[in-house]
């Protein structure tokens, strides 16, 4: 071989190799799906919606801080601790306190949460009906792939409505993201984004199906459009705390409600069709026992008999892994050491003491949602017993490891049910008064099928009741009620905040705290002498007595007072060292100013065009 | 250089005995004689020649020769890489002569991209080590090979434990949140293992490209270096060579925590300080008292009480550790081969620690036909690795935190050997706390590497002056580390039953490159083009499997089914480059250097229209001594200058950063964990290269012959286009998206001496110093038109600090972020209510005394440190405070001011003494082991003992709650230290220490058998030795050593001592054979 034969040779072999590179720097992932090959069948678009569920689920919004550290302090909950442990401390403790400030952690990460899950339903809302087969599909496909867009309009209508009833008004966008666009956006009025999502949510309803015709498991139907579509009625209609966008002046802040009375009335009208439908529908209806309605959630099942829970949202992850679990019964519940049968419970929220006894007698609600007793060291060290609680530090629990059979881990899997049948009845009969501007009997026929349910052993007495007539009365009365029902499920504050009652709710809850607090005396306690009407005369004990009875799965406990026998062992109930936490409760709270939280420095920071709330 | 040296001996050979026909001899005498080393071994290839005259010679293959002179001739012996000799004849007949290797050798090859240069041809900033070097201090690993010997290259090792990470950075880190490393080369082949991936036996040389000039021509990733590691090749004859020592190792150093005695009185003092009693009431002491007994005992309990000291318990062992290498060197003038086998053998000074690897090398060449030579090597390396180490983030507190803080007595109702039961500890608030010893042995944890590296390749003479090489590779790393968590872990408990995990991953990697050579020597021109063309791919596969609730811990990784529950997750990914180059160097009457490359890179990882870059460089050279102006009787033996500047880029982000993809997560629908997609990352399409901009300014000076050598650089590197991952509107639905950010700078300059102080027959004494200087800015953090940055806070999380390090235009990166101390609070500070109610509270403060956000909870202030006030916050009372932004402030900098080396080397006859120090010098280290050591969270938790006198609020007579100002001022007059805190740490300048240390890293000294007991043994070379490690480290330091870095995975973090593993001093005593 010459030379030239050799050097050819090679150049030819540098050539072929080098012509063969010019796709060899277009590499595909092969662990991410390709945004030009995804959305082309059916399961693709499921894929998207569960993704959109899983924003949800996360920590940061249902799996916890929504439900668990931004629904108190309210009159029925406040945070576990007293003066020294209970104080506002820059984060969950300040943001219950209504001590928190733009530096306040735990907020900006729900803040993100919301977009992040605003963002993958309007990847959804967008390609969905973009789908070859959303137009062109069999029958099967199209019906699926209808109610996957219709689901993905409601998922994105509850993130903004959880925005705005956080932050009022809040950046608005409906497109999916793209690399170059503008996401520095200003405040939208509040008014205009719930006009726009009450419009998704009238669009979806006709999309999705009645849960009748679709297999029972943790997704939207159209009850639960409906439903939500008369719950983001009612807040749209409601107070909120508004001030004038444009000037930022902290004068102009103050609770109001938006001022087209027009619409107002309209917003009710929609609530109350709505709840009217799901009614008239019949396939939801109340489970005749509240203790098995939360025995089944708890228990991870979910009711195919009487659908009561309209929508639950599924928690679920073998491994425990945060995000798709959920803090239920780990953070809200029955405080329980780690080293007990069932592991750790925070016991992170406590029951408001007065709202213990606010319970009418033969409530069977009051020991489904609220526990006496807790797990703990002191208890004994087998920890399978329980010991009684102390009446300032009771624990919600209606999600409850004891109904469940798992064991040690600082999270659960029990769902979230986020719309329950008796909220739509309890929705009917505000919306309905409201509209008729004093109490109906269609109104009063809904409030009455709640009560006959939580009080089986008193339903003629029921059956007798009457309500005031005017609407201010009556709403008072479904105030209180939705409290019972509806107790810790996580809209209680907000719900308060709607109806411009939540200033007066904590003076309310303090004055009845205090009521129950001047009962002790260390020579023996005192006569109440508060405003609750059955509660009066009634000498709170300083402790009460409890047995550990094997034939009892827990502990058996005695209120009166008096030792049952020698066989009882006492328990501090109403004592001075035990009430340190009324010190702090709803500390940082002001009336027109405490309604929202301020918008997170962080978020500020890489969103200049955001203003903050006025008085941060 | 062995093997450069004996070629180019034999090439000389072969062409002096052609030469030699045509010599015609003179009259006068024969003179006859050896020319040997300083080893005595004989050297062929010699030149002999007669000043003045044109006769001459070499010497044979055992260094003889003869030659005819004259009487008043002088002979002259000059040999590359050695010394000239002149010897006047006079009446000898014999004469033997030594040759003295010069310590600067202008001849020695370095290698640089693609190709070799001589020493006094290079243009750029190349730092260089030899084997000959490595061979005299023997190490356990390369990169300790090159610790504190190369300027402007910095090696870190995380921590102590054997197989730690190492952190080795050029000049500098350049980026932001991409990896600093430098690009690796070996034989060629870029590699990710790094010089972990070579035995250091198996070095030929490694050569360190700095300024853009010399890294360019790899373009892509040259930006932060690149490392060329040259393996060794085989060489004539055979030769086997046996090195192997053995040796152990021992803690260097280990903390002070307090005695038994100091530890009860501390757990009483806590109760004190915690007890909410009002004054009229003593606080209640059960609870201590039923642990370890009454205040007045404690002095005859506990002040000569045995006790139980975990670090010796964890890390008191004299660890063993062994190395055996066999080297097995041959051929003949086609066909040469080079075997290498490696074992370490190493135990870790931690219980159940410890550290093995084989490494197995061949390398082949062979002429095929007078214009074709075929290569070929191969390389395997397995090892594995034992041991959970001290730093395990499942373990919430730290493992060797619990070392410190484990109580190291058990009281008055428990025995000290009690404390060694698996039981919980039920004593302890903190639920999961076992001791030390039963941590260590319920987390096991073994990490299997393999490494299989292929080469092969042609180098073809098409023509006398083109050259053309072809190499080609293959790589498989295999990364398999196996976790058992037993029952008494804290992850199992955390998990509910045993667990483990298992994470394999797998890179798959091929390489092509073909390079074209032309050279052209004409006259006084020499010219070299290269024309190159490189590919290369990467395929990585990762399988993580997460499997819980095992029944028990028998069978574990044999059968992973036996667990309760699974979580799989796994990934896969390719990426490729591929890249043309081209290079330039010219030189004039060989004193004009030019050099120009230039380097067209395409990386899979930005979208097409981004994928291509050019990396120009460009570079001069001036050597000055071999101009005729230059007097050649000045000291001065050698002087070039040289320029370069260029650019060479950054591509280490992830994949498909630059596309709009989707990834799973889950619902629980059904109680299933029902697959679902979101969007992955906002991709970005404007993503490009980040890029690196060098100016470096060399001198090079050789005084008296060369035997004292000076090289001088200076650079000035510019960072731009920083790859950073930011943060943007959250409005998007991202958090932050990767984009080309800002700029950071690099100045610097390096120094390294080298001298040959004495040089005779029998005794010698070398030694050599670097020293380098550099400095980190970060330019600007902008990106977009009206988007400005000027700084951000990052955490470091190693505990519950947030916001520990900042990242701040016009300063460098690793700075340390936190409060100023301020003295303590002291009696005087609170107002009267606070004694009335024994309520320290900062409600109960003077109302001018502040106190900080971070201590709003505190319900005892009373001892504990005041946080220095710069803002003039208030709380909601109006209170002054210390607010928990606004009082930050800049408290420490990672960066050293200067680093460097000092290695000195004396012989004598077969003697020699070597011996090498490292330091480090200005920087701060942050101190987080002292931090969390000195608080107590919880109870019965031993804390470090500092010297000083501690704040305290108990009655030393009997123990009693002092709550009278004037007593506790009195008791506290010398008070210095704060008390002891219960809450969460904060990070203030206390933290901070001054880093600088150094080291007397390693003396060793060796003994080589001389040539006539050789000669009788049948043995080329013998050599023992005994060498020490990490003997002493002069430091301020008050942790375990200086040299840590715990938070390697994240570059604006450095200088953090959190949970490292203790660092050990070492001894071995060795034996090197050569047959």
């Amino acid at each position: 071989m010459n030379n030239f034969q050799k050097t050819f040779a090679i150049l030819a072999c540098i050539l072929l190799f080098m012509v063969s590179c010019s796709d060899f720097l277009d590499i595909e992932p092969e662990s991410q799906y390709m945004d030009e090959n995804f959305f082309l069948t059916t399961e693709h678009a499921e894929m998207a919606l569960y993704g959109v569920y899983n924003s949800l689920t996360s920590t940061e919004l249902y799996g916890r801080n929504i439900t668990q550290y931004y629904d108190i302090d309210s009159d029925i909950a406040q945070i576990y601790g007293g003066e020294s442990t209970g104080k506002p401390d820059g984060e969950r403790r300040s943001i219950a306190r209504y001590a928190f400030n733009a530096s306040t952690k735990q907020l900006d990460v729900a803040w993100n949460a919301c977009y992040e899950g605003i963002n993958r339903a309007n990847v959804l809302i967008d390609r969905v009906p973009k789908m070859n087969l959303y137009e062109n599909g069999t029958e099967a496909e199209k019906k699926i792939l209808k109610r996957i867009y219709g689901e993905g309009l409601t998922l994105r209508a509850i993130f903004y409505f959880d925005l705005i009833r956080l932050w009022g008004d809040v950046p608005f966008k409906t497109t999916p993201s793209k690399h170059g666009e503008n996401f520095d956006l200003p405040r939208t009025s509040r008014d205009s984004i719930y006009d726009y999502i009450i419009n998704d949510l009238t669009n979806a309803i006709e999309l999705v199906p009645w849960a009748d015709e679709v297999a029972n498991e943790e997704r939207i139907t159209r009850g639960a459009v409906k439903g939500i579509l008369a719950r983001i009625c009612l807040y749209a209609a409601g107070y909120s705390l508004r001030w004038d966008l444009e000037t930022g002046n902290i004068n102009t802040l103050k609770m109001a409600t938006r001022d087209d009375a027009e619409r107002i009335k309209a917003l009710y009208v929609i609530a109350r069709d709505q709840c009217a439908d799901i009614i008239a529908k019949g396939i939801h209806r109340l489970n005749p026992s509240y203790e098995n309605l939360w025995k089944n959630v708890s228990r991870d099942m979910i009711d195919n008999e009487y659908k009561e829970n309209i929508f639950e949202l599924g928690f679920f992850s073998k491994l425990l892994v945060p995000d798709e679990s959920g803090y239920y019964g780990a953070y809200i519940g029955i405080r329980s050491n780690l080293n007990s049968k069932w592991g750790k419970c925070s016991g992170g929220i406590c029951v408001m003491p007065h709202f213990y006894y606010l319970f009418e007698n033969g409530d069977t609600r009051r020991d489904v949602s609220i526990s006496n007793y807790e797990f703990t060291t002191a208890s004994d060290l087998t920890l399978n017993k329980g010991i009684p609680c102390k009446l300032f530090n009771l624990y919600p629990a209606k999600w409850r490891k004891t109904w469940s059979d798992l064991p040690t881990a600082d999270v659960t899997n029990f769902n979230y049910p986020m719309l329950r049948y008796s909220d739509v009845l309890l929705m009917f009969a505000e919306s309905d008064s409201r509209i008729a501007n004093g109490s109906t009997p269609d109104a009063i026929q809904a409030l009455k099928m709640v009560r006959k349910r939580a009080m089986p052993t008193k339903i003629s007495q029921i059956d007798s009741e009457t309500y005031p007539s005017d609407f201010e009365g009556f709403l008072d009365v479904i105030i209180k009620e939705r409290a019972f029902e509806l107790a810790f499920e996580g809209f209680r504050k907000t719900d308060l905040i709607r109806w411009n009652k939540l200033a007066s709710a904590i003076e309310y809850t303090r004055t009845e705290t205090n009521a129950i607090q001047n009962c002790f005396s260390t020579s023996g306690n005192k006569a109440y002498q508060g405003s609750i009407i059955h509660l009066q005369g009634f000498i709170i004990p300083r402790n009460v007595f409890y047995k550990h009875d094997d034939s009892k799965e827990f502990v058996q406990i005695d209120l009166s007072g008096s030792r049952p026998d020698a066989d009882w062992s006492s328990s501090p109930w109403l004592n001075a060292s035990f009430m340190s936490n009324m010190s702090v409760y709803a500390t940082g709270f002001r009336e027109n100013q405490s309604e929202l939280f301020p918008i997170p420095t962080k978020i500020i920071d890489n969103s200049p065009a955001i203003t903050q709330l006025p008085g941060y | 250089m062995k093997i450069t040296k004996t070629i180019k001996r034999l090439i000389i050979s072969a062409f002096f005995f052609v030469f030699l026909a045509n010599v015609v001899y003179s009259q006068s005498s024969e003179i006859r004689g050896s020319v040997t080393d300083s080893e005595n071994t004989g050297i062929p290839g010699v030149t002999l020649s007669i000043k003045g005259k044109s006769i001459g010679t070499i010497t044979d293959i055992n260094g003889n020769y003869k030659i005819t002179a004259n009487v008043r001739d002088t002979i002259i012996f000059s040999y590359i890489g050695y010394e000239k000799q002149e010897i006047i004849i006079g009446n000898k007949k014999v004469i033997h002569v030594t040759l003295r290797e010069n310590l600067y050798q202008l001849d020695e090859i370095v290698v640089v991209g693609y190709n070799q240069m001589k020493k006094k041809d290079l243009l750029g900033a190349v730092s260089s080590i030899q084997a000959k070097d490595l061979e005299k201090i023997p190490v356990g690993s390369a990169t300790e090979a090159i610790t504190g010997k190369l300027a402007g290259v910095q090696v870190t090792t995380s921590e102590g434990a054997p197989g730690a990470d190492i952190k080795i950075r050029v000049r500098g880190g350049t980026s932001i949140t991409q990896d600093n490393a430098p690009l690796y080369i070996i034989d060629g082949f870029p590699s990710d293992l790094g010089l972990e991936g070579v035995s250091p036996n198996d070095i030929q040389s490694i050569d360190v490209l700095k300024d853009a000039s010399s890294t360019s021509i790899y373009g892509s990733r040259g930006a932060n270096g690149v490392i060329i590691v040259t393996t060794k090749k085989g060489e004539d004859g055979l030769r086997v060579t046996y090195n192997g020592y053995g040796g152990f190792r021992n803690v260097s150093k280990t903390l002070r925590v307090q005695t038994p005695y100091e530890f009860v009185k501390t757990q009483w003092e806590r109760m004190v300080r915690n007890s909410n009693a009002s004054p009229s009431s003593e606080p209640d002491m059960s609870t201590v008292i039923s642990q370890y007994g009454e205040w007045a005992d404690y002095s005859d309990l506990y002040m000569n009480a045995p006790y139980i000291n975990w670090q010796d318990e964890i890390f008191g062992r004299t660890a063993k550790v062994q190395s055996h290498n066999v080297t097995i060197n041959g051929g003949s003038k086609n066909t040469k081969y080079n075997f290498n086998y490696t074992r370490n053998d190493e135990e870790g000074i931690m219980i159940n620690s410890g550290f093995k690897s084989n490494y197995y090398k061949f390398r082949f060449d062979q002429s095929l036909t007078n214009f074709l030579k075929f290569n070929a090597s191969m390389n395997y390396l397995e090892s594995v690795s034992t041991g959970a180490g001290t730093t395990d983030a499942s373990d919430v507190n730290g493992r060797l935190i619990n070392i410190l803080q484990y109580r190291p007595v058990g009281g008055i109702n428990k025995t000290n050997d009690s404390l060694f039961d698996d039981d919980l500890d039920l004593d302890s608030e903190d639920a999961l706390d076992f001791n030390p010893i039963t941590m260590a042995n319920n987390t096991d944890r073994n990490k299997y590497r393999t490494n299989l590296q292929m080469n092969a390749g042609f180098d073809v003479n098409i023509s006398k002056n083109i050259i053309y090489k072809i190499l080609a590779g293959m790589n498989r790393l295999n990364n398999s580390t196996e976790s058992l968590y037993d029952v008494y872990s804290y992850y199992a408990v955390k998990a509910g039953g045993v667990s483990a995990t298992l994470v394999d991953q797998s890179t798959n990697k091929w390489n092509i490159s073909n390079t074209l050579t032309y050279n052209l020597k004409k006259d006084i021109h020499d010219l070299n083009i290269m024309l190159g063309q490189e590919a290369n791919q990467m395929e990585l596969s990762m399988i993580n499997i997460y499997a819980n609730k095992f029944k028990n811990s028998d069978i574990v990784f044999g059968d992973l089914s036996g667990a309760e529950t699974h979580l799989v997750t796994s990934d896969k990914y390719k990426e490729s480059l591929f890249s043309l180059f081209g290079r330039i160097n010219y030189s004039l009457k060989n004193r004009y250097l030019f050099s120009a490359s230039l380097r067209h890179d395409g990386s899979s990882k930005f979208s097409s229209g981004k994928q291509f870059q050019d990396f120009p460089a460009a570079a001069v050279a001036w050597r000055i001594s071999d101009e005729p102006f230059f007097n050649p009787v000045s000291p001065v033996s050698n002087l070039k200058v040289r320029y370069s500047y260029g650019s060479s880029g950054n591509n280490r982000i992830d994949n498909f950063l630059y596309m709009d993809n989707f990834k799973t997560v889950y619902y629980g629908l059904n109680n299933t964990s029902t697959v679902g997609v979101i969007p992955n990352e906002l991709g970005n399409s404007d993503l490009k290269w980040e890029t690196t901009y060098t100016n470096n300014i060399g001198v090079d000076v050789g005084l008296f012959k060369n035997r004292l050598n000076f090289v001088a650089e200076m650079y000035v590197n510019n960072t731009k286009n920083l790859l950073l991952d930011t943060q943007i509107s959250s409005t998007s639905g991202f958090t932050t998206q990767m984009k080309n950010i800002g700029s950071t700078e690099n100045k610097g300059i390096e120094l390294t001496l080298n001298a040959s102080i004495i040089a005779t027959k029998n005794f010698t004494w070398d030694a050599g110093l670097n020293i380098s200087f550099n400095k980190n800015k970060i330019v600007s953090l902008d990106w977009g038109e009206n988007w400005k940055q000027d700084h951000y806070v990052v955490t470091s999380n190693w505990g519950y600090m947030s916001g520990d390090y900042l990242v701040q235009v016009g300063e460098p990166l690793g700075l340390m972020y936190g409060y100023v101390q301020d003295g303590i609070y002291t009696a005087n500070d609170f107002k009267d209510v606070a004694f009335e109610t024994g309520m320290f509270t900062p409600g109960n403060l003077k109302d001018d005394v502040p106190y900080a956000m971070t201590q709003s909870k505190e319900t005892n202030l009373l001892g504990q440190i005041k946080i220095k006030r710069f803002s003039d916050a208030v709380d909601e009372n109006g209170h002054p405070v210390a607010s928990v932004d606004e009082d930050k402030t800049i408290i420490g900098n990672a960066n050293p001011t200067h680093f460097g080396g000092f290695n000195t080397a004396l012989t004598y006859k077969g003697f020699d003494l070597n011996i090498f120090l490292n330091w480090t010098y200005g920087n701060d280290i942050y101190n987080a082991t002292k931090l969390r050591g000195s608080t107590q969270m919880y109870s019965n938790k031993n804390v470090l003992s500092e010297t000083g006198i501690r704040y305290t609020m108990v009655e030393p007579e009997t123990g009693a709650r002092v709550l009278d100002r004037d007593r506790l001022n009195e008791l506290n007059a010398n008070a210095t230290l704060p008390a002891i805190s219960q809450k969460a740490e904060t990070l203030t300048d206390w933290a901070i220490e001054d880093g600088s240390f150094l080291r007397l890293n390693t003396i060793s000294l060796g003994y080589n058998l001389s040539k006539s007991i050789l000669k009788k043994m049948r043995l080329r070379k013998l050599r023992v030795y005994a060498t020490g490690y990490n003997l002493y480290t002069f430091t301020n330091y008050t942790g375990y050593d200086p040299e840590v870095d715990s938070r390697l995975n994240t570059v604006v973090t450095p200088g953090l001592d959190y949970n490292a593993y203790p660092r050990s001093r070492q001894f071995i005593f060795g034996i090197n054979i050569t047959y």
